[in-house]
């Protein structure tokens, strides 16, 4: 049996089908892993089962990878994938998504301007104090940006639920940051 | 020409900031931003607002141990693929020294032989004139491993770039005295890339899994301990095997040269598809350092 570099061939670093495949995976996806692994700790709210989510999404996309058309949205699909399985997960154990008052914040006309000037702990305390039903879709348009149709897709709601929920997720923050501005100059006026 | 008062333009503000506006409404909201002072100011705020979330939720990043781990369980993952698909394919035919390691390992036949062997090596060094020990040959399972732990795992470590001094990780389960192999590497005089130092296991087989590269080639060090399955005949002999120079073995998968250096401890094995003389030439300046120093270390 000849080596292959005394056969002088040019595919000499041939890998194996699988190898050669997975790195090219890994090249493509594994980018979007820190992505991901934000978004996947706001929805489990647990940094160990934040791992465990994304790992199991990354095997999932491993295992579906055939299928993936290149030239469409990896990232779209990964967050598909990841949610997919977190909803299995919470049927599993029986949990739902925290019903939401949804029509409380309809009498929420009021809107105030948005503070000129906010801290970065005032905006993380914000978007901590917002439902996860609000929060989810904020970080992925506001943060990932990803577009309200793929929002749409990943949740797997309706493009017009998300925009009804963009907007009062987005309002409600900035009611918290007016808010907290507010305090502040409360605590200053007490001064 | 659409207008637009100050409510909907705080109303489609993020739409418009998120670029998910019609091209009509899109006008009518730039319209409004230069008319009206106030309502500039509000698009400022809002932006400056998603500037800050995003510069604040971003610095979360998943853990390097977390990536090493996921990019291991995925190489395990393919590997399993790889190896369920080539059963499924054909079981290829057993070689004669496979089908004889087999029967070896049987601990009937196992106790057998090495009764046998214990006889004819003494026998042999009885009738021997010569003071010079040759080193016992290695199994070919050995080679088939190193190459086999080459083909699956060097690719992946090609595109990583350790700190030329970087410890082998996960070397604290096997053998804590070959962590800084790669400091006594001298690959950079012979103009190779160093990629990763890892360990890794092939068969039931570890080994210290040093990848590098120069140019189209990868390169792989393997080091792993010598014991009697590293062994053709299932013994260790206590001479370090070195007097007997190189054991080497081309085509192996197919494509790979395997050259292998024993300590009285170790087995060093250098993995690549280069041509046969790039090959020793490479095992003696790579291989050779790091077996002696293993050696040194051995006394």
């Amino acid at each position: 049996m000849l080596s292959c570099a005394r056969q002088q061939r040019k595919d000499c670093v041939t890998l194996s089908p699988q190898t050669e495949q997975l790195a090219n995976f890994e090249d493509f996806a594994l980018g979007y892993a820190d992505q991901l692994f934000r978004v996947a700790l706001r929805v489990v709210r647990n940094h160990e089962r934040a791992e465990d989510l994304v790992q199991e999404t990354f095997l999932q996309a491993w295992k579906s990878f055939h299928r993936f058309e290149p030239g469409t949205n990896l990232r779209a699909w990964l967050f598909k994938i990841m949610f997919n399985l977190h909803y299995t997960n919470l049927r599993r154990n029986k949990l739902d998504m925290v019903p939401v008052e949804e029509t409380i914040f309809d009498t929420l006309a009021y809107d105030p301007p948005t503070p000129q000037f906010v801290t970065e702990e005032e905006v993380l305390g914000a978007l901590e104090k917002l439902p996860r039903n609000f929060q989810i879709p904020v970080i992925l348009a506001d943060i990932e940006e990803l577009s309200y149709h793929e929002i749409a897709e990943v949740m797997n709601i309706p493009k017009g639920t998300v925009m009804s929920r963009l907007h009062r997720g987005r309002k409600l923050l900035r009611m918290e940051l007016v808010n907290y501005a507010r305090s502040y100059g409360l605590k200053v006026a007490e001064q | 020409m659409t207008t637009m008062d100050c409510r909907n333009f705080k109303e489609v503000l993020d739409s418009y900031l998120s670029d998910e506006l019609a091209v009509e409404t899109n006008h009518a909201v730039m319209r409004h931003a230069e008319q009206c002072a106030s309502c500039r100011s509000e698009m400022g705020a809002r932006r400056n607002l998603r500037g800050i979330l995003r510069a604040t939720i971003t610095t979360t990043t998943a853990s390097p141990e977390f990536r090493h781990r996921l990019r291991e369980r995925l190489r395990a993952e393919a590997v399993r693929e790889a190896k369920g698909q080539q059963a499924a394919q054909k079981i290829p035919a057993e070689s004669f020294f496979a089908k004889w390691f087999r029967h070896f390992s049987r601990p009937q036949f196992a106790m057998a032989m090495a009764g046998l062997l214990l006889v004819l090596t003494s026998a042999v060094y009885l009738f021997s004139s010569s003071n010079s020990v040759q080193a016992a040959a290695l199994s070919p399972v050995i080679l088939q491993q190193a190459a086999g732990d080459h083909d699956h795992c060097a690719a992946f470590w090609r595109n990583m770039t350790q700190g030329e001094n970087d410890p082998v990780r996960n070397v604290e389960d096997f053998d804590p005295s070959l962590q800084d192999l790669g400091k006594y590497s001298p690959h950079k005089t012979l103009g190779l890339k160093f990629h990763y130092a890892h360990v890794c296991s092939e068969g039931e087989r570890k080994f210290v899994h040093l990848v590098y590269s120069r140019g189209n080639d990868l390169i792989s060090l393997l080091v792993t301990q010598r014991n009697t399955q590293a062994m053709k005949s299932g013994v260790v002999p206590s001479d370090d095997g070195l007097k007997a120079g190189l054991q080497r073995e081309f085509g192996l998968l197919g494509k790979y040269s395997v050259s292998a250096l024993q300590t009285s401890t170790h087995v060093v094995l250098l993995v690549s598809t280069l041509d046969e003389q790039t090959q020793q030439t490479l095992a003696e300046k790579l291989a050779q350092p790091i077996s002696q120093l293993l050696r040194q270390r051995g006394k």
